[in-house]
């Protein structure tokens, strides 16, 4: 089990989070502010398989749009290692 | 011969002046990869100066309004990703900017026959430091 924390654009977390939902990933998202963008952004927490990993990568590279900033990053992404995940 | 009051003001104007804007310093990309993710969680009155502080060091600061679970005081959890070699720079940027300060709460005194308010000091904390070793580290 891994977990994503994505940090991308506020515009960008809607289609994103539809994309995540209908291939059946389940994330939870945060409203945040500062970072590279200086304005709103989203950060969304995904719990993944491991051998989903490049699936969700993939997803999140396709439903965010370019933008005009320097570097025209679109997103950041840490891939953490889960010891335990538990849903109840 | 006099020079005209057009050429003389351009005289009088070094042409070495350079227009007084501030300089922004951009984050250099590419940036090397990334391997820790650190959690802070700091107090609302020390966000400021510490975001300030670590992106002067050049890592990108994430914002998350968040609350303590002891007192209920909001705070902000800062998300930072750090390279290797960092980490010393960053945890001295916190230790800096973020301060312990003694808040007081009422409490009722147990037993009393009125509930008579006390003021009881607590040391609200400094920040809390999580590093996180990250797996993979994109940008896109």
């Amino acid at each position: 089990m891994k977990m994503i924390v994505a940090i991308i654009h506020d515009h960008d977390s809607e289609p994103v989070s539809h994309a995540l939902i209908a291939s059946g990933f389940r994330a939870t998202r945060i409203a945040s502010t500062g970072g590279f963008l200086r304005r709103g952004s989203s950060t969304l927490m995904i719990g993944v398989d491991d051998e989903k990993v490049d699936e969700a990568i993939q997803l999140l590279k396709e439903n965010t749009t370019a933008t005009d900033e320097p570097g025209g990053r679109r997103g950041t992404l840490f891939v953490l290692d889960v010891k335990n995940f538990t849903q109840i | 011969m006099f020079p005209t009051p057009a050429e003389f003001h351009s005289a009088m104007q070094d042409p070495q002046e350079k227009p007084k804007t501030r300089e922004h310093k951009l984050f250099p990309t590419p940036r090397p990869s990334v391997r820790y993710l650190v959690g802070v969680v700091v107090q609302v009155q020390d966000v400021r100066q510490a975001s300030r502080a670590i992106e002067e060091l050049g890592l990108p600061v994430t914002q998350l309004p968040s609350t303590g679970a002891f007192l209920g005081r909001r705070n902000v959890t800062l998300l930072i990703g750090l390279q290797e070699g960092m980490e010393q720079a960053v945890y001295d940027a916190i230790q800096e900017t973020c301060h312990q300060r003694v808040e007081y709460v009422s409490t009722p005194i147990e037993g009393a026959p009125m509930p008579i308010p006390l003021a009881t000091p607590i040391t609200v904390g400094g920040a809390t430091i999580f590093t996180l070793e990250i797996e993979r580290y994109e940008e896109i």
